[in-house]
């Protein structure tokens, strides 16, 4: 059998094969000049490296392509692998013939799908390692591995995504015997979940840490305006050692936010300021007046109260790749359950 | 007698629509049997209960032995190679005979690194056939194996699967809409008509059994009591009918004729012979 269910994927492990080939080739190449290069023009500041601006685009280039490129292949190995696992034979009626040899369809589907999840674990996991590998000079000098953009392009997340778009193509297939229908579904589910956890759900897989930081007037600060005053004052966050800073709010020492009675009193100075005449602002740097009545008003509030830095420390990078796997891997499972309780008892 | 495959009380349900119901069948061992009935008549949902393609809604159907099965429009994977077809039918089948399906292949001159979705009809429907074949089934199930074929194709289908079976002794299920692709090879017929098994017997016990009688116009419920009608057709003057009976046909009044196994299957689904059509055959009857 498991002979069979590699003859059936011959041609996409083939593709698969070669498609990781290059991309190693490519990554090979490339790599350690081009990722040097970056690292070296991203640490000096701009025009003082004398190095050519050109170079650092098609660097640039690079790094933007390769990562993104990275973060669609398992969602391309679910949609090529997964979804026509099961609905190719029934459109092809070729489950007639599959079904009806000495092999159990339990075991044709299991062997199936384990072969399958074999290739894509494989692709995926040679693929990241080989991308990890290229950018170990960024990663000493850039932002942090566990900041959102970065995170789903490194360690072991990227072969748990790949399995889950795997299973999701394989049941999609099971339950709506049309490949293509199959196909969608896996494109849409895939990119919806992985959306909601990286937006919505991953930050609270731990408890976030706090930190208290200063509130200065160089601090950088939004600041919400109405003709009544203004209302609130929200400071940017701070960069905390390559940590994934979740957000910022005002404390003071026990612990309550500003009323915004206060702050309109401590930032009264700003009203006496007219508003652009349009709501059209002009770009470049704020009038001195403008600044020196944001600094008074933030070195107020400062006075009686700190920030307060919500973050998930770079130390935690692991912690967070094995629970996001973990999560992966086990709607993958019950998505491959799914698939096998459909075939034995639904398409009967 | 034992039966190679038993039907109990047998019946699947789609929905509300029955598809097969009140399906009860022996087909004896070492016999062609016949399954012809309409399009939609439950054919191949029989077919696929008895290979577990299918689970039944309700009673059972059991096969005394291995399945060997040939799906309507022998499917077979496009991609793959003639030579590929065989590994997969050795790697799924511990009873593969690898030997007779690779002279099998060699007889019929196809070409073993050919691409099966390249082949013709009647090559595929012979490639199909092989793989149901080499894994040495007990019993060999056969959906509308003919039905897609060119009557050349489907001679050499039918004479490969006849001499295999005067070889081996592999009792067989074959299912056609077309009761002459039936007449020649089948020595057992079922029939299959508006999801009920209608008639399943011996071709040679129906064909000695059924006469058609003809003679001027009377009324059928005269006729003696072992003797039944199954078909009848009244003009002005005549009266036609196909009747079943054990015992010879005596009164004078009526001219007998033997039937072919066709006339025979076409009264059990409701028509005449073809050169008679009815002409109002149930109100004939009333008046």
């Amino acid at each position: 059998m498991t002979w069979v269910a590699f003859r059936q994927i011959r041609m996409s492990t083939a593709v698969s094969a070669a498609l990781v080939l290059a991309a190693g080739l490519l990554l090979g190449v490339t790599g350690p000049h081009l990722s040097h290069l970056y690292a070296a023009l991203r640490s000096c500041s701009g025009l003082s490296c004398g190095a050519d601006s050109s170079e650092l685009s098609r660097a640039d280039l690079h790094v933007r392509l390769i990562g993104p490129a990275l973060v669609a292949v398992p969602l391309v190995l679910g949609v090529f692998l997964g979804a026509p696992l099961v609905s190719r034979e029934l459109e092809s009626g070729t489950y007639r013939l599959a079904w009806t040899q000495s092999v159990s369809r339990t075991r044709w589907l299991v062997t199936r799908i384990g072969v399958g999840a074999l290739v894509v674990a494989l692709a995926a996991g040679l693929l990241t390692f080989a991308f990890t590998w290229w950018s170990i000079p960024l990663d000493h000098t850039d932002t942090s591995r566990i900041d959102p953009a970065i995170f789903s392009q490194r360690g072991i997340v990227p072969v748990a995504y790949a399995l889950f778009a795997y299973a999701l193509g394989v049941a999609a297939g099971a339950v709506l015997r049309r490949t293509l229908a199959a196909m969608a579904v896996t494109l849409g589910g895939f990119v919806a979940v992985r959306m909601v956890m990286q937006l919505v759900v991953r930050q609270h897989l731990l408890t976030p840490l706090t930190k208290a930081v200063a509130l200065t007037p160089r601090t950088p600060v939004d600041l919400m305006r109405t003709s009544n005053g203004v209302q609130k004052l929200v400071p940017h966050s701070p960069d905390i050692g390559h940590a994934w800073t979740l957000g910022t709010t005002l404390a003071d020492s026990s612990g309550h936010p500003p009323t915004s009675a206060f702050i309109r009193q401590a930032c009264s100075a700003i009203m006496s300021i007219k508003p652009p005449a349009s709501g059209i602002r002009k770009s470049g740097p704020p009038p001195p007046q403008v600044l020196a009545a944001v600094r008074s008003c933030v070195h107020n509030v400062g006075l009686s109260y700190h920030e307060v830095v919500s973050y998930q420390p770079a130390s935690r990078f692991w912690a967070f790749q094995w629970l996001e796997s973990a999560i992966f891997v086990g709607l993958a499972v019950a998505l491959l359950g799914l698939a096998v309780y459909w075939v034995r008892r639904r398409l009967v | 007698m034992t039966s190679i495959l038993t039907a109990a009380g047998l019946g699947k349900r789609y929905g509300r629509k029955w598809a097969l119901r009140d399906c009860n069948l022996e087909v004896p061992e070492g016999r062609i049997a016949g399954l012809v009935g309409p399009n939609g008549a439950g054919k191949s949902t029989l077919l696929h209960l008895a290979v577990r393609l299918l689970e039944p809604t309700e009673g059972s159907v059991e096969v005394d032995g291995q399945c060997g099965f040939l799906a309507q429009d022998a499917p077979v994977y496009a991609a793959l190679s003639v030579a590929d077809h065989l590994q997969f039918g050795a790697h799924l089948n511990p009873s593969w005979d690898q030997a007779f399906a690779a002279e099998r292949v060699e007889a019929l001159s196809l070409d073993p690194k050919q691409r099966a979705g390249k082949l013709s009809g009647g090559q595929r429907a012979q490639l199909a056939l092989t793989l149901a074949l080499a894994k040495r089934p007990d019993l060999l199930l056969l959906d509308e194996p003919v039905a897609a074929l060119d009557p050349l194709a489907r001679r050499d289908f039918l004479a490969t699967l006849t001499a295999y079976v005067a070889e081996h002794g592999t009792s067989v299920v074959l299912s056609s809409h077309l009761v002459a692709d039936l007449e020649r090879v089948c020595d057992f017929l079922v029939l299959l008509s508006a999801a009920r098994v209608q008639l399943a017997d011996d071709v040679d016990a129906l064909l000695a059994t059924h006469r058609r009688i003809s003679g001027v116009r009377r009324d059928l419920t005269t006729l003696p009591a072992d003797l039944q009608v199954i078909w009848s057709s009244h003009t002005e003057k005549q009266t036609t009918a196909i009747v079943r009976t054990e015992a010879t046909i005596h009164d004078p009044a009526w001219r007998v004729d033997e039937l072919s196994l066709e006339d025979v299957v076409l009264a059990y689904m409701g028509g005449g012979p073809e050169a008679n059509p009815p002409l109002r055959p149930v109100l004939g009857v009333a008046r």
